[in-house]
């Protein structure tokens, strides 16, 4: 019978993961199972089709190099990548604050040529048109307002053939909003067992908070020490004092504790 | 009892290459350096830690083609004739080398042998499982990643997509590691708002953010980067340090950058006469990089001193003690304006550590070494952090990367905005195969898990990266169409003519990534 050392090896050559772990018994199961499957399995690389790795001590090294880019596998020889697909879809993808491109496809039975357009809205307000003159095609749109949500659309003849998601444009500097909300998790218990969003679960602002002390910490905590200066102020660590936090973190925990 | 606490997170990730078409590849070199020069040298310092008692926790991301990379049989074989070519080269510039240089020479000799000493026999070729043990022990925490570190947020549009990026990536960890990943380190720091709800439902507790998710994050959160805060759905959010960052990663006044450091582009590949090199260059002839370097950083001219390792030594130590100072000053501050511990979150790419800075496996072990002399911080992990301090401030973070100007512009780029038309379609045509196949025959089941693995080979944000910073833009552009054309052919054989079995095993052949996918979980919910 193998040792487990030469047992783990087999299992290396066979590409097992996880035979670090495995005791004895698990180990020549694993093997078995993946002697079983090979020539089978889709994902272990059908043995035939493989090239043999020539054992290392019969192959000088150096030489390995020199092999010459002669391939061990057919060539693939595919179709390219099409200019237009089978389906009409749009989708906006945002690249920062004030920026994003449209993608766009449009089957092509359902492409017009031409007179198909796009539309960017926020809401119901049109925030840009472009041309969608190409079955598969992009568009950028720039100088956008930050911290929105928007979406597109493509429309022919008052019809829309295709709409995307709406997705969020990214603030570009920090929040205006000081309502400090805290909650406690328990790492250990599943997140399953929470409210899915906890700022419902918590209510609304529990506590109002100094729009000017809060900027005070916050901008100790986002400048480090370069802003010590900002900070010697006494009021800015008393906008979580010990009874404040108490008095967020107990309202947060018995919130989640009733959900 | 500390006054607060460092958070070191190495994002150690590599895109999945590997050509068993050829018998041997230029691109797979990378993984080969970064065994070598990050993840061995890593992996000692954790050995000389424990050895000497010194304690550390850290975190690591060890992404799913990084793992099935270094699990691979095929690539194993490979890299140890890459080691075994590099102690021949080493060798030989011993025997043909004088004075100082030979010295390093006979340097660069040992580190290799013992290097191939430690890969073969001290970890069996088992890397995956030298890591695992170390997580085992308590020292250090593995994160999950995007299942080929696709950017999540320019998938937005497909949730079905981001969904799968993730769920494959925990079946994957599970499978490896035996146990549920609490941490994951999403592609590029990306994140999107909603994506935290993708991860709750994973199982996911926590995510590294850039520091602006959190800075910029409504309302404004009072203990900016230095508390995690909890997204709207309980999963936690821990923001990049800008200051620590900046000591590391700055191109003027970072670490890496000091004159006595080893000088990563003066290579011998480029440098040797070429009848020395003949034999160790790419088989067209043209040069690269072999890891052999005998020069330091010395300045920004091209004229280049010898390294001296000694010296080099020494700094290392002396910025980990700076580093260390650094954060000491750092949390006095913070716990006395904030009132409360703080944590300082480090995230790095692992493979700065050894690959781009040559001492930086060494500046990790100092680290933890002046790191255990603290009274002011202790180094911990985000899980054992959360366990000690569950309550965190409820925020909205949002759109994000660690990427420059750290939102999604460095993945959607005039340089590499091409990709999406083809990669937005795929993923739909995805879940359109996922709904339709209630019950595949077996070809069809292999050939849906095949399109699964092609469509996540091509969302890797590794393609578009490198198409940015116009490197290797040839592979990068091949490998992207590679997949797509082969996710293609496979997407019309199923829906249409049939699949060519003889194609499918040809594409399963070359990309082997995860065996056990579950195509299902493209499937619309």
């Amino acid at each position: 019978m193998a040792d487990v050392r030469t047992l783990r090896d087999q299992a290396r050559e066979l590409g097992i993961a996880g035979r670090s772990k495995m005791r004895k018994a698990e180990l020549l199961a694993a093997i078995e199972a993946a002697l079983r499957q090979h020539g089978t399995s889709p994902a272990a690389a059908p043995a035939e089709s493989l090239p043999e790795p020539a054992p290392r001590t019969t192959r000088p090294a150096r030489k390995h190099r020199h092999a010459g880019a002669t391939p061990l596998l057919p060539p693939l020889a595919l179709a390219p990548l099409p200019a237009a697909y089978d389906i009409t879809h749009v989708a906006v993808l945002p690249r920062n604050p004030r920026e994003l491109v449209v993608f766009w496809a449009i089957e092509p039975r359902d492409f017009p040529a031409t007179g198909a357009r796009l539309e960017l809205k926020s809401g119901e307000r049109v925030l840009a048109v472009a041309p969608a003159d190409r079955a598969l095609g992009r568009w950028y749109f720039g100088g956008l307002q930050p911290d929105q949500a928007v979406r597109a659309e493509v429309i022919f003849e008052g019809r829309v053939l295709a709409s995307s998601g709406t997705v969020l444009l990214p603030p570009d500097g920090p929040s205006r909003l000081h309502q400090p909300l805290m909650g406690a998790i328990d790492i250990a218990r599943p997140l399953a067992t929470l409210p899915r969003d906890l700022r419902q679960a918590a209510g609304p602002a529990p506590l109002p908070a100094s729009a000017t002390a809060s900027e005070r910490v916050w901008q100790a905590a986002t400048t480090g020490t370069a802003a010590a200066g900002v900070v010697r102020e006494a009021d800015a660590p008393a906008l979580l004092s010990a009874e404040r936090h108490e008095a967020l973190v107990s309202s947060f925990v018995h919130a989640m504790g009733e959900a | 009892m500390s006054r607060g606490y460092l958070a070191l997170v190495l994002h150690a990730h590599m895109p999945f290459i590997r050509h068993p078409e050829y018998p041997s590849y230029l691109e797979e070199d990378w993984l080969f350096e970064a065994i070598t020069e990050t993840y061995l040298p890593l992996l000692e310092v954790f050995d000389e830690l424990h050895r000497e008692g010194v304690p550390f926790h850290l975190s690591m991301t060890l992404t799913p083609p990084l793992v099935a990379m270094l699990d691979d049989a095929l690539l194993q074989e490979r890299y140890v004739d890459h080691l075994e070519q590099l102690i021949q080269l080493a060798s030989e510039e011993v025997g043909r080398r004088t004075g100082h240089v030979q010295w390093l020479a006979e340097r660069n000799l040992e580190l290799f042998r013992r290097r191939l000493a430690q890969y073969t026999h001290r970890h069996g070729g088992d890397l995956v499982g030298a890591f695992a043990d170390w997580q085992d022990r308590g020292n250090l925490e593995i994160l999950t990643c995007g299942a080929t570190h696709g950017f999540l947020p320019l998938m937005q549009s497909c949730p079905e997509a981001v969904r799968a990026q993730i769920e494959v990536a925990i079946d994957s960890y599970r499978r490896r590691f035996c146990r549920e990943p609490r941490g994951i380190w999403l592609p590029e720091c990306g994140y999107f708002p909603g994506l935290d709800a993708i991860l709750r439902d994973a199982g996911i507790r926590w995510f590294i953010g850039e520091g602006t998710a959190i800075q910029h994050a409504t309302p404004r959160p009072v203990y900016g980067v230095y508390a995690p805060v909890y997204t709207p759905s309980g999963v936690a959010v821990f923001g990049r340090d800008p200051e620590t960052s900046a000591q590391v990663w700055s191109a003027e006044s970072g670490y890496p950058g000091h004159p006595d450091y080893r000088e990563f582009h003066r290579d011998l590949g480029y440098t040797a006469p070429f009848d020395e090199i003949a034999p160790y260059v790419q088989p067209t002839g043209l040069r690269k990089n072999v890891g052999i370097k005998y020069h330091r950083i010395t300045g920004k001219t091209e004229r280049k001193e010898y390294y001296d390792p000694w010296r080099a030594r020494r700094v290392a130590d002396e910025h980990a003690a700076d580093f260390v100072r650094n954060r000491e000053q750092q949390v006095a501050f913070l716990s006395d304006a904030l009132g409360r511990a703080p944590i300082i979150t480090a995230p790095y790419d692992a493979e700065l550590f050894g690959h781009w800075w040559y001492e930086g496996p060494q500046f990790v072990g100092d680290l933890f070494r002046h790191l255990a002399r603290s009274r002011v911080v202790e180094s911990i992990t985000p899980s054992a952090y959360l366990a000690r301090h569950p309550e965190q401030q409820v925020v909205q973070p949002n759109l994000s990367s660690w990427g420059a100007n750290s939102y999604a512009d460095v993945w959607l780029h005039e340089s590499n905005e091409w990709i999406y038309p083809h990669l937005l379609v795929a993923a739909r045509h995805m879940t359109d195969l996922a709904n339709r196949f209630a019950r595949p025959d077996a070809l069809q089941d292999r050939a849906l898990r095949q399109a699964a693995r092609e469509l996540l080979l091509a969302q890797s944000s590794d393609w578009a990266f490198i198409l940015q910073t116009n490197t290797s833009t040839q592979y990068a552009s091949q490998r992207t169409v590679d997949h797509l054309e082969r996710f293609r052919a496979l997407y019309d054989g199923l829906v249409g003519g049939g699949v060519d079995p003889a194609v499918l095993a040809n594409i399963e052949a070359r990309d082997t990534l995860f065996p056990d996918i579950d195509w299902r979980v493209y499937r619309s919910r």
